[in-house]
């Protein structure tokens, strides 16, 4: 399991890296933009587009798994705390069975999505021109799969560890 | 599984041919819409009554279910049954024909551009490799369309800058623009093209993050752009903007012929009455606008040299655009001539270089 | 009626995972899936789940969210914010609730320039949070109150929501946006006053918290005319830019992180640290947002399909008669929806649907649309989808529940007071737009 540890790890510093640079971009292009209409009168054509259609999904999903691991994502704990232990426990595993699904489902279908892209070679108008968009539909199975594995990490983590701990 | 049904509900009816059908049809403009009042719920309505209630609609409006723009993939992966804004002019890259409707011309209306897009939808003219527009357009992708009345021609309205004269049309002008034939008109006017969702430029025309747009003037009160646009020029028409009402083959089988007819023939109709609706909303918008400070100008009245310039740059669009088609593989010289050809023969007027495209 | 068993069995199960700490995001998925799946099969089902996630984020708009949280984190780690508050404490001579108006006034004016309320919530739940915690506010007062006035985006102009019900109800969005400043100035009021009733409330707790996290530090005055000098330069430079026109309200989100970040180099605060802080902290609660957005939207698609909206408004007719009564019901109606679903979601299902009851009773659609938006502003502060509240709990790490048992009292009130007052004198709203004929 620690190979898998590795390679979850990799998809979050990989996410988070990609992400920063999307972030950054925006903030560049957008400044360089507004700086070029204002001052010389040149506006930068398509800087929507790329905004929009690249660099959001480039910081959104690479980092899908980072935010499921991180602890940011927000729940409800209070009552369930209060319930007794085993109870706990079944809960858990059955909300962590229905997680593999949901992000199973995600995973399947967005390769889908992304296979019907390339077939269509999706692109969209930019300044007179048709600007390719379908590579950018990759990352979202990529992004589900990191989180599919998220979660199994997270049903080892709490269980099997726990079992081998205690044999 | 969920039996991969569609959405429409079906059941075996004894006392017809059409079984019962329950159809989610989803469009992404409001039910305040012309093309809601004039086309949509007309045509919804009107099959619903002529079979007897046996084919009805659960319409969803706004892109409540489906996002305007979208509705390709909704249908082809049975997200919905009906389309009811397949907007084609959105996605030149798997429609790349339609866009032809976008052309700049001088003069027309929605009803002429009805007549028209009538004419071509059926069209038997080959356009490409014995196929007809109707065929290249729709028929390859296992779909079946219907027009839906044009809009009233888009204009070229600004805020606060006029053209008054051609250095007036400078790349700092940043005007709004909803396809890419307004793409390469404002290339060809010497202004730079914006793309930007139609909702967001009350917001950018009003504090000056946007200079103008071409937009349809029976669409402005809805959205307040008779209060904020103050100069409009006439007379030079950028295009119409068509959608369609589409849904799949296997969707349109399950109608009977008497059922596809009476589709056909209330779809056929109502582009035209649709059309005369907006048509009709023209100069109640266009007088709101000239109450709070609007200015029309038609083209025969501007400096000669801003005519010449607007009429060049509308010449260059189509040749830019025939281009551009025939270098991806497209039948656009082709496509191009049947519009112009079927505009005028429904009384629209372009320029003579235009006319002498063959 | 099948539609109506499914939505009573998701909506238990979906309470069910909800109180036993699933995810909200991966609930939302969940529930979603499964109603989109009872109600249509699988082909439907594999419609939505194909497009939806990347149309949902792919959006320009959207960049507001991490652009505004970074321009916070920059603010923030240039410790610009830190001696704002600083001061404002010293001048009020330690009077808490100066900070808590302070706090109410700043969401007011990010609201000025950010069309959409979770990044200004995430924005002051980072910059406002810990100064007001260190000067005593309980966290969770302190969350709430940072999550109520970044809200406050949602309703003062500009707003994606008043922009969104313009479109649906074919209205001039420049007369909503008009329409909206008092209404949004009558929050901001009752948000203040809400604070003080609590800091009364918690009055000696408060003084002791105070006294406790009282340092003897001591900040030089060259220090505060920098930092006042560097908060006026970033509010004058983004008002100035976008009402001059240099650019739009989703631009300023990225101008104002350039401008924020060239401070911090300028204040000699930049480092690789202050870097990566900076973007995992903004990555991080970005991409909680917008797990949830997507979430959201398939819970959304799942309830559209179901048509209960529609038949729950079919079951308002026999009121006609009360038009009062009816936008009464239709407000609280609005109250539970806006609990459960996010706000664009409600717009689009609901809004064509009840016109023609509007038309019926003659009521203005200017005026109910800004008390929708009222509404909608404040269903970002209850549970169970709050997306204000997550913004705040998650820059913060305060609990969900404490912050959503007080956030929840904001909401409530400002329910009752404001939408009451909109109904019994509607003037609040239509006043200043007929001024501007
Ligand atoms: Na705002
Ligand atoms: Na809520």
């Amino acid at each position: 399991m620690s190979s898998v540890e590795k390679i979850a790890h990799w998809f979050r510093i990989i996410g988070i890296s990609v992400a920063s640079f999307a972030i950054a971009a925006m903030v560049l292009m957008i400044v360089v933009d507004v700086t070029m209409r204002n001052v010389f009168k040149v506006p930068i054509q398509g800087t929507y587009e790329v905004v929009q259609y690249f660099l959001m999904p480039l910081a959104i999903f690479p980092t899908l798994a980072f935010a499921y691991q991180s602890g940011v994502l927000p729940r409800l704990s209070e009552l369930i705390e209060k319930l007794p232990k085993r109870f706990q426990q079944v809960n858990r595993i059955i909300i962590y069975a229905l997680e593999l699904v949901v992000f199973l489902l995600l995973t399947y279908y967005s390769i889908l999505f992304a296979l019907s892209g390339i077939q269509d070679q999706m692109a969209i108008p930019v300044a007179g021109n048709l600007l390719p968009v379908y590579p950018l539909y990759m990352i979202v199975p990529i992004s589900f799969a990191a989180v599919v594995l998220e979660v199994v990490l997270s049903i080892y983590r709490t269980y099997f560890k726990k079992i081998g701990d205690v044999a | 599984d969920g039996g991969g049904t569609s959405s429409a509900t079906t059941d075996s009816n004894t006392s017809g041919d059409q079984e019962s059908v329950t159809f989610n049809a989803s469009s992404g403009v409001n039910d305040k819409h012309f093309w809601h009042r004039g086309f949509f719920q007309p045509l919804m309505d009107s099959v619903d009554e002529e079979t007897d209630g046996k084919v009805s609609f659960n319409a969803f409006t706004s892109g409540e279910l489906v996002g305007l723009g979208t509705e390709y993939d909704a249908l082809t992966n049975g997200t919905i049954d009906v389309a009811l804004t397949l907007m084609a002019p959105y996605d030149p890259q798997r429609f790349p024909y339609t866009e032809v409707v976008m052309l700049p011309l001088l003069e027309s209306d929605s009803t002429i551009a009805a007549e028209a897009m009538r004419a071509m939808m059926n069209s038997d003219q080959e356009i490409k490799d014995g196929k007809t527009y109707y065929q290249l357009e729709f028929e390859d992708k296992g779909l079946v369309a219907f027009a839906n009345s044009p809009t009233q021609p888009y204009v070229i309205s600004t805020t606060n800058k006029a053209f008054a004269e051609v250095s007036d049309f400078s790349r700092d002008v940043r005007m709004r623009t909803a396809s890419r034939v307004h793409e390469i008109l404002s290339t060809n006017l010497g202004i730079t093209s914006q793309s930007m969702p139609i909702t967001d430029a009350y917001d950018a025309l009003s504090r000056n993050a946007l200079d103008g747009f071409f937009y349809n003037v029976p669409d402005w009160m809805a959205f307040g752009f008779d209060e904020l646009i103050k100069h409009t020029i006439e007379g030079a028409n950028f295009g119409h903007f068509v959608g369609h009402t589409a849904m799949t083959e296997d969707t349109w089988a399950k109608l009977t012929p008497e059922t596809q007819d009476i589709f056909r023939t209330n779809a056929e109709r109502l582009i035209v009455e649709g059309s005369q609706l907006t048509k009709d909303e023209t100069e109640e918008n266009r007088q709101s606008n000239i109450d709070k400070g609007g200015d029309f100008k038609h083209l025969s009245e501007v400096p000669e040299e801003v005519r010449v310039h607007i009429e060049a740059a509308i010449t260059k669009t189509w040749l830019d655009w025939i281009e551009n088609l025939e270098s991806q593989g497209h039948a656009g010289k082709n496509i191009a001539i049947l519009w112009r050809d079927s505009l005028v023969e429904a009384g629209a007027e372009v320029p003579q270089e235009v006319m002498d495209i063959e | 009626m099948t539609e109506n068993i499914v939505l009573f069995i998701v909506i238990l199960i979906f309470l069910y995972f909800l109180t036993t700490g699933m995810y909200i995001s991966s609930l939302l998925f969940f529930v979603g899936i499964l109603g989109i799946y009872l109600i249509g099969g699988s082909t439907i089902m594999n419609g939505f789940l194909q497009g939806e996630p990347f149309a949902r984020v792919a959006s320009y708009s959207l960049t507001t969210i991490p652009l505004y949280i970074l321009m916070a984190q920059f603010i923030m780690q240039a410790g610009i914010v830190k001696d704002l508050y600083d001061l404002a404490y010293k001048l009020s001579k330690g009077r808490g609730g100066v900070l808590g108006v302070l706090t109410v006034f700043i969401g007011g004016l990010l609201g000025g320039v950010s069309g959409s309320g979770t990044a200004t919530s995430a924005a002051l739940g980072q910059i406002a949070v810990p100064e007001l915690i260190r000067r005593g506010y309980p966290p969770h007062l302190a969350g709430s109150l940072a999550a109520a006035s970044g809200s406050l985006s949602a309703i003062i102009p500009p707003s994606v929501f008043l922009i969104l019900y313009g479109v649906v109800a074919q209205i001039s969005i420049g007369q909503l946006f008009t329409a909206a400043m008092i209404p949004g100035i009558l929050m901001m009021l009752v948000f203040a006053g809400t604070t003080l009733v609590y800091l009364k409330i918690y009055g000696k707790e408060f003084e002791a918290n105070a006294i406790k996290n009282e340092t003897n530090e001591e900040t030089s005055v060259m220090r505060y005319v920098t930092v006042v000098l560097a908060g006026t330069f970033i509010v004058a430079a983004i008002f100035g830019g976008i009402y001059m026109g240099i650019f739009t309200p989703t631009e300023a989100g990225a101008i104002g992180a350039f401008i924020a970040f060239i401070l911090a180099v300028v204040l000699k605060k930049v480092s690789l640290k202050f870097l990566k802080v900076s973007f995992v902290e903004t990555i991080k609660v970005t991409t909680m947002a917008m797990f949830i957005v997507v979430g959201a939207s398939l819970f959304g698609r799942f309830i559209s399909l179901s048509l209960v909206p529609r038949k729950i408004i079919d079951l308002l007719g026999p009121l006609m008669e009360s038009p009062v009564l009816i936008i009464t019901i239709i407000m609280v109606f609005y109250f539970f929806l806006f609990m459960f679903i996010e706000g664009v979601a409600v717009i689009l299902m609901t809004v064509p649907i009840i016109t023609p009851i509007l038309d019926q009773i003659n009521a203005d659609p200017l005026w109910f649309g800004i008390m929708l938006t009222v509404v909608c502003t404040l269903g970002m502060l209850t549970p169970p989808v709050g997306i204000s509240v997550y913004a705040v709990g998650g820059v913060t790490g305060i609990p969900i529940e404490r912050l959503f048992k007080t956030s929840t009292v904001f909401a409530v009130v400002a329910t009752i007071i404001v939408i009451g007052l909109l109904i019994a004198f509607p003037q609040l709203v239509t006043w200043l737009p007929s001024q501007m004929r």
